[in-house]
């Protein structure tokens, strides 16, 4: 081997050796390069998962936060109506008492004094009932109490009760049953809170009219119904009133409750009874000359497979006016509750 | 009334009020009444001389009325004796409690006093 031979193979070796050397460094540095990009897509991955999971317990917290805030309103309600009821118990009682006591005397002056005690004590109750009630619709806990419901014993009751209401103010009180319409399966306490209900509107906003009450069976997409229309001949509804008719604690206007009472309850829990028990309100009226409330139910009750519970809605939040319900007029008049 | 056997009824209330009220209502209408505002006292009272009913509230200094049901149903003694539970208690998870643990009735204040003299007489009826 010559000396150029022997230079030339020792500098391409050290050239190769150089080469070698410096490709590893540039792969060090390269793989430095990723490690730190690694790294760092690592703790933003990390802190992404530390947001998610602050997100989470957020909610986690919100939502036991609204729970308790709902479960605190529950009891808020179920320890007012029990704290009514106490001084309400001895109200009426004693009150009751004493009309049996005067009654003998025949005082007749004190005997309906007393009587206006005693009515307004019930009237404070009924209050608190349907407080009660709305409050378990919307925890969605009420229950439907199902049974064969014999149509024409339950206007004979419905009558009798509604009777002193509806007569009032000096009105005329007509019942008519269509003489097939029989049995229908529904929650007879129910349907009967709801026609007293009805009834006991009519008669608020009707004064020398008259209530009729009337029972008949009709058809729909060959579904059987019963269907049991209250029909006045009162003050009946404006547009916007009749927009706001079923939304809870909504009255008519402000000058409603000062001049007829009520909590405003009434007709959104009617109509979630009609809608639990697979039916619906219906509401044709006419400014200045009256409304017809017709609750219509299927003959067979509730569909099997649709929960006999109400939903949790709110009644506030349902739509006030569906496709069974009609409105012919819009002017200027009264107000129903 | 006259010709039907005197009833005597134990009234278990904590509230005075509500205690004087329904026992005069009650023995004007020809009911005995013995009165007590204390669950366990009524318990050892019922014990010594057992009612023909029993009308308990259900919040009771003593022995609370769901306590007072089930020491009286639990009893071969007091057993047959009717509760019916008025309570100013109205909601559905009150009348299960009460239910569960054995009245016989369920009346919610303020007291309904015909529908509460219908079961008290649908009760003793059926003894």
């Amino acid at each position: 081997m010559t000396l150029l031979s022997q230079i030339i193979i020792a500098t391409l070796g050290a050239a190769l050796v150089m080469l070698v050397v410096n490709g590893r460094k540039r792969d060090a540095a390269l793989r430095a390069e990723w490690q730190a990009e690694v790294e760092q897509q690592r703790l933003a991955l990390d802190q992404n998962i530390q947001e998610l999971a602050a997100a989470r317990d957020a909610a986690t917290e919100a939502r036991e936060r609204a729970e308790a805030a709902n479960q605190s309103k529950s009891m808020f309600l179920a320890n007012m109506s029990h704290e009514l009821r106490t001084p309400l118990n001895a109200i009426i009682g004693y009150s009751e008492m004493l009309q049996e006591d005067v009654a003998d005397m025949s005082t007749d002056e004190i005997t309906a004094d007393l009587q206006k005690v005693t009515g307004a004590g019930k009237h404070l109750l009924t209050l608190i009932n349907d407080i009660l009630d709305f409050s378990k619709i919307e925890a969605g806990r009420m229950e439907l109490v199902l049974e064969p419901v014999d149509v024409a014993t339950l206007m004979r009751e419905v009558e009798g009760t509604a009777a002193p209401v509806v007569r009032k103010q000096g009105n005329t009180f007509a019942v008519h049953v269509a003489g097939d319409v029989g049995m229908f399966t529904a929650d007879a306490g129910k349907v009967r809170q709801v026609l007293l209900n009805l009834l006991s509107n009519a008669g608020k906003f009707t004064t020398n009219g008259t209530i009729a009450l009337s029972a008949r069976r009709l058809e729909r997409d060959a579904v059987d119904y019963i269907a049991i229309a209250v029909e006045d001949t009162g003050v009946g509804l404006t547009r916007a009133q009749f927009g706001r008719l079923f939304q809870a604690f909504a009255q008519a206007d402000a000058t409603t409750q000062r001049d007829h009472g009520g909590t405003g309850l009434g007709l959104a829990l009617c109509r979630r009874f009609c809608l639990m028990m697979g039916g619906d309100i219906e509401v044709e009226s006419k400014a200045g000359s009256g409304s017809t409330f017709t609750v219509v139910l299927p003959v067979a009750g509730p569909a099997p497979d649709s929960s006999t519970e109400a939903s949790g809605d709110n009644v506030d939040d349902a739509e006030p006016i569906n496709f069974h319900t009609r409105m012919f007029q819009i002017p200027v008049g009264g107000a129903p509750e | 009334m006259s010709d039907r056997p005197l009833h005597h009824v134990m009234l278990v209330d904590d509230n005075a009020l509500d205690r004087e009220m329904l026992s005069r209502r009650l023995t004007r209408r020809g009911y005995v009444v013995r009165e007590s505002g204390n669950g366990a006292e009524a318990l050892e009272q019922l014990r010594l001389d057992p009612a023909h009913i029993v009308l308990l509230d259900t919040s009771l200094p003593g022995l609370d009325g769901f306590a007072l049901t089930r020491e009286l149903k639990a009893d071969s003694a007091t057993r047959r004796i009717p509760v019916v539970v008025l309570t100013a208690h109205a909601l559905v998870q009150h009348k299960e409690q009460a239910l569960a643990a054995g009245c016989d009735a369920f009346e919610t204040k303020p007291v309904e006093l015909a529908r509460l003299l219908a079961t008290m007489e649908a009760l003793l009826g059926a003894d």
